[in-house]
C-alpha cells in the first residue's frame, strides 16, 4: 500500500468513526431526554408523570437499547473489515458489498447501450433531423426491447407475485405507449420538414427571378401554410400514416387497460368501487330497463 | 422589389419564428398604430365580452335518462300544420344551429313560423356505455316522435338530421316511415365506402373494440383531436394566427370565442353507439346496402317512401359529398332532391353566405310540401298543454 493511499485509508477510517460516534451519542442524549415531556404530562387518575414514566419505561427503553445495540455492531464490524481491507472505500464492505452486483450488472447495461448507440451514431451520417429523430427513436425502442422488458418480464414469486406482476406490466405497457406515441409524432412531424425544404426551393426560385417575397412576412406565411397543407393532406391519406395511428391507438389500448387492472389492485384496500364493479352494475341495469321497457311496450298494445 | 441582402432566406425556414415574425412584423410596421392595437386588445380582452351561445329561448319538455327535448319558444304566428323535430349528431352540442343573434339556424325556422322541437344527446357518462344505435333510434327517437305527436296532435312529423343524427334519422325513417311526414337530411353520411374523407380512410385503421375496452365511452377530446389533425397547420396555427391579428377586434374576438366554445363543448360518445357505427358504417358500410339490423328487423331503404331533402356541402372534408349523394338513389321516395352547396361541414350552418341560402331553403322546401295551418294561432298547436318553463315535465318511466 503506498503512503497516500495509506493516508487516505486513515483519513476515511477517522471520518466513519467520529461520525458514528457522533450519531450514537447524539441518540442516545436525545433518547435520555425523551422522558421528560412524558414525565411533564399529567395523566388524570395518577401523580403527575407516573404514566408518561411508564411509557418510557415500555416503549422507548427497549427502542433507545435496540439503536445503542446496532451501532454497536456496526462500530465493530467497521473497526473489525478496516483493519485489512485495502479495497474499502467511504463505506465498509459489509454495506457496499450487497449493491455491488446489481451496480456491476447496470455498468455493464450502460456500456452495452452506449455501444449501440455510438453503433447508431456511426451509422446516421448525412441524415436530416427527421431521419435522425426517427432513428433515435427506433433505438430506443430497441435498447428497451431488448434489455428492460427482460427485467420487467422476470417471472415474480410468492404471496404478492401477481400484484408485482400486474404493476409490471402497466410499466411495461406505459413504455411501449410511449415509444408508439413518439414514433406516431415523428410521423406526424415529416411534412413540416418537407415543407420547409419546399419552401426553400421557392425562395430560391423566387429571389433567382427577382421577386422578393420576404420582404413581405404575410406572403411568405401564407407560402408556407400552404406548403405545410399540401404536404400534410399528403401524409393523412399515407399508408405509413394510418398504420402508425393504428399502432399508437393500440398501444394506448394496451396501457390504459393494464393501468386499469393496477389501479383496481390498489382500490381493492379502500372503500371506492372500480370501474369493473360499476361496469358490472351498470350493465345489470341497462338489461334491467331495456327488459323493462319491453314488456311496457307489450303492455300497451290493444 | 430588389432582395435586401442583409436577410438570409434561411433564418426565416423555422415555424415558430416566421409565425412570431409575422406577428411582431406586422405588430411593428408603425408603432403609433400597433400601440393603439395593443391598447384596443387589452380593453377587448380584459373587458366584458359577450360569448354566450345558444341564446333563443326554449323549454325542456321531455326528458328521459340523460336525452332532453327541447321545444324552442315561437316568436310569430305558427304557419305550419307540421311541427318539425330536429335530430343533431352525438359528437359536439347541437347548439351549433343556435350560436348567436344574425348566425342562427333555429331563429331562422321560428322567424319563418316553424313549431320546432331538437333533441339535445347531453352529456353520456359512464352509465351510458352500454346503449346502442337501437336504443338511440328505437328508443330515446321513438319515444320522442310519440311524444311530440301526442303533444300535437299530429299524426306525422317533419324530421330533420344533422350528420351523425342524420344517419339515424334514415334509420328512423325506414323503420317508421308512417310517422314521418318530410325528411330532411343535412351532411348525412350513409355511404361509408369512400376514400374522399379522411375519417373514412382513417376508420379502417381503427380497432373500436379495443377502443371501447380501453375507455368504455369514447372521450369527446379524442374525438375532437382527430378533427384537428384532419389538417392541423390551418386549425392548430393559421386559426390562432388569424385571431392574435384581430385580437383588438371585439366583434371578432367574440365570435371566435364562441366558436372555440362550441368546437371543445364535446361530450363523450358511449361505447357501445361508438363500436357499432364503427364497425357496421365504417367498415362494413352495412346501411347503404339494405344490409343494417337494429333489435333484429332490417333496415330497408326502400321504405323511405316520403319527400326527402338531402342537402351537403362540396368541401365537406368529415362527409364528403360521395358519402352523401348515394342515397336519394337508393331509397323508395318520388320526390326527392339533393343540394350541394360550396362550403364546408361546419360553414354550411353558420358561414353568413350559407346563411342565405341552406335555412331559406329548408323553410321553402317544407312549405311547398305542408301547407299552411289554417287560420292564425299565436302559439305552437299544442294538444295537450304542459305547464311551466320545463322544470314539470314528462319523464319517461325508467
Amino acid at each position: 500500500m503506498t503512503q497516500e493511499k495509506q493516508d487516505k485509508k486513515e483519513s476515511q477510517d477517522l471520518f466513519i468513526s467520529s461520525g458514528m460516534k457522533a450519531a450514537g451519542d447524539f441518540w442516545q442524549a436525545a433518547a435520555k431526554m425523551w422522558p421528560l415531556p412524558f414525565a411533564a404530562f399529567p395523566v388524570p387518575g395518577g401523580t403527575s408523570g407516573e404514566k408518561g414514566q411508564k411509557i418510557h419505561e415500555d416503549l422507548w427503553k427497549p427502542l433507545q437499547e435496540l439503536w445503542e445495540s446496532t451501532f454497536s455492531f456496526m462500530r465493530k464490524a467497521q473497526a473489525r473489515e478496516g483493519q485489512d481491507d485495502e479495497k474499502k472505500g467511504v463505506f465498509p464492505p459489509f454495506m457496499t458489498d450487497p449493491f455491488q452486483t446489481p451496480w456491476d450488472g447496470f455498468m455493464l447495461l450502460q456500456k452495452q447501450w452506449s455501444e449501440t448507440l455510438d453503433k447508431t451514431g456511426r451509422q446516421r451520417g448525412g441524415e436530416d433531423m427527421g431521419q435522425t429523430f426517427q432513428h433515435v427513436n427506433r433505438t430506443v425502442i430497441e435498447m428497451y426491447g431488448e434489455e428492460f422488458r427482460k427485467l420487467l418480464n422476470i417471472p415474480q414469486l410468492g404471496l404478492t407475485r401477481f400484484y408485482q406482476e400486474r404493476a409490471n406490466l402497466t410499466v411495461e405497457k406505459f413504455s411501449k405507449f410511449q415509444s408508439a406515441i413518439n414514433e406516431f409524432l415523428v410521423v406526424l412531424l415529416k411534412p413540416t420538414g418537407k415543407a420547409f425544404q419546399e419552401m426553400q426551393d421557392e425562395v430560391r426560385r423566387l429571389s433567382e427571378q427577382g421577386e422578393d417575397i420576404l420582404q413581405d412576412t404575410k406572403k411568405y406565411y401564407q407560402l408556407w401554410m400552404k406548403k405545410m397543407e399540401d404536404q400534410y393532406l399528403k401524409l393523412l391519406r399515407s399508408p405509413e400514416y394510418t398504420e402508425s395511428l393504428g399502432k399508437t391507438l393500440a398501444a394506448l389500448k394496451d396501457y390504459r387497460v393494464a393501468r386499469e387492472q393496477w389501479m383496481m389492485d390498489l382500490l381493492q384496500d379502500v372503500p371506492v368501487p372500480t370501474n369493473k364493479d360499476m361496469d358490472v352494475l351498470y350493465k345489470e341495469l341497462y338489461e334491467l330497463k331495456k327488459k323493462i321497457r319491453k314488456l311496457e311496450k307489450k303492455g300497451e298494445r290493444p | 422589389m430588389k432582395m435586401d441582402k442583409k436577410r438570409n432566406p434561411e433564418d426565416l425556414l423555422n415555424p415558430m419564428k416566421m409565425a412570431w415574425d409575422l406577428i411582431l412584423a406586422k405588430m411593428a410596421v408603425d408603432s403609433a398604430q400597433a400601440l393603439k392595437r395593443m391598447r384596443k386588445a387589452k380593453d377587448v380582452l380584459l373587458g366584458p365580452l359577450n360569448t354566450e351561445i345558444a341564446p333563443t329561448p326554449y323549454d325542456i319538455v321531455y326528458e328521459e335518462d340523460r336525452v332532453k327535448l327541447k321545444h324552442y319558444k315561437p316568436v310569430t304566428d305558427i304557419k305550419y300544420k307540421t311541427p318539425l323535430l330536429v335530430t343533431y349528431a352525438m359528437v359536439n352540442r347541437e347548439t351549433m344551429l343556435d350560436l348567436q343573434h344574425g348566425r342562427s339556424v333555429v331563429q331562422r325556422f321560428l322567424d319563418a313560423g316553424i313549431d320546432l322541437y331538437m333533441i339535445d344527446w347531453w352529456y353520456p357518462t359512464r352509465k351510458d356505455r352500454y346503449l346502442t344505435i337501437d336504443d338511440h333510434v328505437n328508443g330515446y327517437m321513438e319515444n320522442i316522435v310519440n311524444f311530440v305527436l301526442d303533444r300535437t296532435g299530429n299524426e306525422s312529423l317533419n324530421l330533420m338530421g344533422i350528420c351523425m343524427g342524420g344517419t339515424f334519422s334514415i334509420m328512423y325513417a325506414a323503420l317508421y316511415p308512417e310517422k314521418i311526414k318530410n325528411l330532411v337530411l343535412t351532411v348525412t353520411p350513409s355511404n361509408f365506402d369512400t376514400d374522399q374523407g379522411l375519417l373514412n380512410v382513417w376508420a379502417r385503421s381503427i380497432d373500436a373494440d379495443a377502443m371501447v375496452e380501453a375507455y368504455g365511452n369514447i372521450p369527446g377530446d379524442i374525438l375532437n383531436l382527430a378533427f384537428l389533425l384532419m389538417n392541423p397547420p390551418r386549425l392548430m396555427i393559421d386559426k390562432y394566427v388569424g385571431f392574435l391579428e384581430n385580437v383588438h377586434d371585439r366583434d371578432f374576438v367574440e365570435n371566435f370565442v364562441r366558436m372555440e366554445r362550441w368546437i371543445f363543448d364535446s361530450p363523450d360518445l358511449p361505447g357501445e353507439t361508438f363500436r357499432q357505427f364503427i364497425k357496421e358504417l365504417y367498415h362494413q358500410n352495412l346501411l347503404i346496402q339494405n344490409k343494417m339490423e337494429l333489435d333484429g328487423k332490417r333496415i330497408d331503404l326502400k321504405k323511405i317512401t316520403m319527400p326527402v331533402l338531402n342537402i351537403y356541402a362540396r368541401y365537406d372534408h368529415l362527409v364528403p359529398p360521395e358519402a352523401c349523394e348515394f342515397l336519394t338513389k337508393k331509397i323508395g321516395s318520388k320526390d326527392k332532391e339533393d343540394v350541394c352547396l360550396d362550403t364546408g361541414h361546419i360553414g354550411i350552418y353558420v358561414s353568413s353566405k350559407t346563411q342565405k341560402e341552406f335555412a331559406p331553403k329548408i323553410i321553402s322546401w317544407l312549405k311547398e310540401r305542408d301547407g299552411a295551418v289554417e287560420g292564425k294561432t299565436s302559439k305552437a298547436p299544442v294538444k295537450k298543454q304542459k305547464k311551466g318553463t320545463g322544470k314539470t315535465l314528462p319523464k319517461a318511466k325508467i
